[in-house]
């Protein structure tokens, strides 16, 4: 008896350290699955991996945990730019705030309590962040929302526009390093509820332009349902947008000397009444060299803001069959991305969507006209149960054909609590693009980087680490951005073409590059906009498959030129100016190498 | 509206102690009555079937026929279009205790919340004794609609789920879940289970939910052959609107203009008729007409989003209130819905507003309007009658319903019973 319980012990003394550590051990290899660093699986052509520990460590505060106003589910933007002009991606992150309910002589009122304001972070060596908000002089922007980006002066640094609840604001790039806010001197100190903005030239005058989308007019001394949170089966949740006003959008025309002109009026865009504004992207949908502009409004019908080349624009989303959902619903539009899905050279429209409504592709069927192809190309009901927010067409895989990165998260903290099905946070999803505008939802048995369920909100892509394949920049409601590098095995070739604006502006926004490769036409619109609140970086990449040179790359200009340049080998970014010359040298020299598996 | 339950079930269920009943009675005049009793809810003359119930129940005696007898007071309310009253009969009989026609009561209690869209009163009444003392089939099924009809999606799953055997309506529910939750190729299998269900009977509903799958599916051809079944027994909007759909997605655009058109004639306020209208004529080249219908769309629609937004806020304020103010409230956003052709909503707040102050008489006017208008004419007249009984309606109500009432009489003579006795 006594020796068996003797044999006993030693047993125990040798198995319970060997089970504590096979726990540990397990425990640590479940964590590292959850954070997603596990390399990709083979079987997954598209996987977005999420770098860990680059220094992008500020927390984004948007909204008390409760959110109970529905301004505190919007979330805010990132932008991926190169402030400094070292060839490397910097990274700005907007940043919001919480509430606070005060209770006054009966009345509820909303205070807004600041947050830590945006974070400037810049690209250092081995691809991490420093960040440099306060020696970059940035010192907030109260309530933030969104962020554009733009070379507002032509000066060829980049500037970069916050849109905010509250005031808006506007950084001006000084160079080294250094930003200085002067909305209120630019004129476009706006105060409401903006949400996403982009930079266009509309009138084609050489200056890049405004078009901020606003919300909702939203009375802190007043707020809906008498300050009380509205209730859905007996959960609190905020009031729905159709509890507010929708505000009316601005557009600003840049004088060209450093102050922006309120054209809302003059230009038609006041004519149509506010729609809760939440996206907005600029393309040319009917290919007539003036920059046209689409807007996700949320629960309403969208707007396409047609250009009609004289500084004035209409309204014509209805007639041209890009409003409404096909049983003519207005949707929960959210994030939006443009491009030339099915390579007929006309661009196709993605609006993201809420929970159970299908997110929206209209596909353009050619003179400024759509069709809603949201079901038969698969990005209609695939992910239904998603809120879906920024999204992006980005060739991923480099095979020649765009993709398609969405990124979700619900508005409701007791999302389930209403609706078991819909939790609050959500993963993001990849569409791998098949060519004739048709798409498959990415599903890999290797979990982690864009699939973790998070409260996605914005998403910016740009090749942050340079080795030519786009990587992305996502923003959640609570905690650090998300960085995700594009680890897709068996990626083709790629090619990158950034301009140099001469009469057009410096960055050529607006201009559309268009190459031939493999027998493959291809074309982009180069642009920052689009997603949510979020800025892209500006560079024209594309995808070659296996093709490895590019015979002639066609540039249209936002001044009307038309330039011819190449050859091009592939796997560099090339610098093509207006005057016509090109610079074989890669924008991003230190580590630009084709990392094609050929 | 869709059966919950079939009242062939009912009377299936009850056909033992009909016979048994008349066995108890005296003189086998029990089973007279009775048959008289089904004779009438038969030819639809439900008042009259009450009448003889009512008459019968005085005499008898506690047990079967006694049961059946009451069970038929309230469902021939029920069937007339007046659930309140139905569950005032009904209570009043469950209040005595335990009989054998207690299954039965409690069935037609659900059905009368359902219809009343009082879903919590419905799970109350499921969760204790004498309904809720056992589980069944058919109170896991009742309670599946009645979550599902609330939004309460998971407890209509949860419940749904644990009907043993499904029958039509259950299989129709959880097709419904599926759709809601966008798994069109399960909601399909839901949907072609309830039908084979009851192969030989055509169920509309569910005829239109199988061509919605197909159409969310993109099975074009399957989608335009089953609403051709649709339409060859039925002429109503919803298939030509489906149909139209179905074209333009084909690009078949002059049979999709067609579709809009005949959906439009049949519905002109139907917005989504317009919009498919204006979509064809555009893609069919046909300009100038293409704008003109995109004009009255846009107006059309434009309406239909102000409605929206008001009938939210006063839906979240109508959740704040109580009695007469809540009353007053659901009927301002029934007929906000009302403006614009939601029926079901437009019926549902009226029913809230009538739950909360009986007594109102314009919330029972447009209770009564919203049912008219949904082709539930005899229900609706039941409600302007009550109207008229009332002696606290004002003058004006009182000529509203009595000149409705008329209208009803004079244009839908031939398709309801209860407006033949009425004219009688």
């Amino acid at each position: 008896m006594t020796a068996s319980k003797h044999l006993f012990r030693a047993a125990s003394l040798v198995f319970v350290p060997v089970l504590l550590t096979v726990v540990v051990v397990a425990v640590w290899f479940m964590r590292e699955s959850d954070r997603g660093s596990v390399p990709p699986a083979n079987n997954c052509p598209l996987y977005f991996e999420e770098k860990k520990n680059v220094g992008l460590d500020g927390e984004i505060v948007s909204g008390s945990p409760d959110r109970l106003f529905i301004f505190e589910s919007l979330g805010v933007g990132a932008a991926l730019f190169d402030f400094d002009n070292d060839g490397q991606l910097d990274v700005l992150i907007q940043n919001a705030g919480t509430t606070e309910i005060r209770q006054t002589a009966g009345k509820r009122r909303v205070e807004l309590i600041d947050g830590p304001g945006p974070k400037l972070y810049r690209q250092v060596q081995g691809g991490t962040f420093t960040d440099v908000t306060e020696s970059a002089g940035v010192i907030g922007c109260g309530w933030g929302t969104g962020v554009a980006v733009g070379d507002i002066d032509n000066d060829g640094d980049l500037d970069f526009f916050l849109s905010a609840f509250g005031m808006n604001c506007l950084y001006i790039n000084e160079g080294k390093g250094r930003f200085r806010e002067s909305a209120r001197r630019a004129g476009l100190d706006h105060r409401g509820l903006s949400s996403s903005a982009v930079f266009l030239d509309y009138d084609r005058d050489g200056w890049l332009d405004l078009y901020v989308a606003n919300y909702i007019n939203f009375d802190l001394d007043q707020p809906p349902n008498e300050g009380l949170p509205c209730r859905e089966l007996d959960v609190s949740i905020s009031c729905g947008p159709a509890a507010h006003d929708p505000a009316t959008d601005l557009l600003y025309r840049n004088r060209g000397d450093g102050t922006f002109e309120d054209v809302t009026s003059q230009s038609g865009c006041a004519l149509k009444r506010g729609a809760y504004g939440l996206g907005v992207v600029v393309t040319d949908v009917d290919l007539d060299g003036w920059p046209d502009i689409y807007v996700a409004n949320d629960t309403s019908a969208n707007f396409l803001w047609r250009n009609r080349c004289d500084g004035t624009f209409e309204e014509v989303a209805l007639y041209q069959g890009a409003a409404l959902s096909e049983n003519a619903q207005g949707q929960a539009g959210m994030g939006l991305a443009v491009g030339d899905v099915n390579g007929d050279g006309w661009p196709d429209i993605f609006v993201s969507n809420y929970s159970r409504e299908p997110n929206a592709y209209y596909e353009s069927s050619g003179g400024g006209s759509f069709v809603d192809r949201s079901t038969p190309s698969g990005l209609g009901g695939t992910s239904f149960r998603d809120l879906g927010w920024g999204a992006r067409f980005l060739d991923g895989d480099q095979d020649g054909f765009l993709d398609l990165a969405l990124v979700n998260g619900h508005v409701h903290p007791r999302s389930a609590e209403i609706d078991g099905a819909i939790p609050f946070r959500q993963p993001g999803r990849v569409f791998r693009g098949l060519g004739e505008g048709a798409f498959q939802l990415v599903e890999c048995e290797t979990k982690g980087g864009l699939s973790v369920p998070r409260n996605h909100r914005g998403v910016a892509a740009g090749d942050v680490n340079g080795d030519g394949a786009l990587d992305l920049l996502v923003t959640v409601l609570d905690g650090p951005p998300v960085l995700l590098q594009n680890s897709s095995p068996n990626r083709g070739h790629w090619i990158g073409f950034r301009l140099r604006g001469r009469s057009s502006n410096r960055e050529g926004i607006g201009s559309r590059v268009e190459i031939e490769a493999g027998g493959l036409k291809q074309v982009r619109g180069v642009s920052r906009g689009g997603s949510f609140l979020s800025s892209s970086d500006g560079l024209a990449h594309f995808g070659l498959g296996g093709s490895q040179t590019v015979g002639e790359v066609t540039v249209v200009w936002p001044s009307g030129t038309r330039s011819t340049f190449g050859p091009f080998v592939a796997g560099s970014v090339y610098e093509l100016d207006e005057n016509g010359s090109s610079s074989g040298r890669a924008a991003l020299p230190r580590r630009h190498k084709d990392r094609a598996g050929h | 509206m869709r059966k919950c339950f079939p009242v062939e079930l009912v009377l299936l269920s009850l056909s033992v102690f009909v016979v048994h009943g008349a066995e108890v009675s005296e003189g086998g005049d029990g089973a007279r009555l009775l048959s008289d009793v089904r004779a009438r809810v038969s030819q639809r003359r439900y008042r009259m079937a009450r009448e003889i119930a009512l008459t019968a129940l005085r005499s008898a005696r506690p047990g079967l026929l006694r049961a059946e007898l009451e069970f038929w007071v309230g469902e021939s309310y029920r069937l007339e279009g007046d659930p309140e009253e139905a569950v005032k009969a009904l209570y009043g009989y469950l209040s005595r205790g335990p009989s054998d026609g207690t299954g039965a009561i409690c069935q037609c209690l659900c059905e009368c919340y359902l219809e009343m869209g009082e879903t919590e009163e419905l799970s109350s009444l499921l969760s204790r004794a004498p309904c809720g003392s056992n589980e069944s089939d058919w109170k896991r099924e009742a309670l599946g609609a009645a979550y599902f009809t609330a939004g309460r999606f998971a407890e209509a799953r949860s419940s749904l789920e644990r009907v043993r055997e499904r029958g039509s309506t259950t299989w129709f529910t959880l097709g419904r879940l599926a759709f809601h939750d966008g798994n069109y190729a399960e909601a399909l299998r839901c949907f072609e289970a309830a039908r084979a269900r009851e192969p030989e009977s055509f169920d509309y509903e569910n005829e239109i939910y199988v061509s919605m799958c197909l159409l969310r599916l993109n099975r074009l051809e399957d989608a335009r052959e089953r609403v051709g079944r649709i339409l060859a027994r039925v002429e109503s909007p919803e298939p030509h609107l489906l149909l139209g759909r179905i074209e333009l997605r084909a690009d078949r655009m002059e049979s999709a203009l067609r579709a809009f058109q005949r959906a439009h004639e049949l519905e002109p306020a139907l917005s989504e008729a317009q919009f498919g209208l204006a979509t064809a004529l555009k893609r069919l080249g046909r300009t100038q007409e293409s704008k003109e219908a995109f004009e009255l769309f846009g107006k059309l629609h434009e309406k239909e989003e102000q409605t929206r937004r008001e009938a939210y806020s006063l839906a979240q304020k109508h959740l704040r209130l109580k009695g007469g103010e809540a009353a007053q409230v659901a009927l301002d956003i029934s007929k906000r819905y009302l403006s614009t052709g939601d029926l079901e909503n437009a019926t549902s707040y009226a029913w809230r507003a009538v739950r909360h102050d009986p007594k109102n008489s314009r919330a029972r006017l447009s209770l009564a309007r919203s049912l008219a208008l949904s082709g539930r004419y005899q229900a609706a007249s039941v409600h302007y009658r009550k109207v008229l009984k009332n002696p606290l309606a004002d003058t004006e109500n009182r000529a509203d319903a009595e000149r409705e009432l008329r209208d009803l009489v004079r244009e839908h003579a031939r398709s309801e019973s209860d407006v033949r006795e009425e004219r009688k």
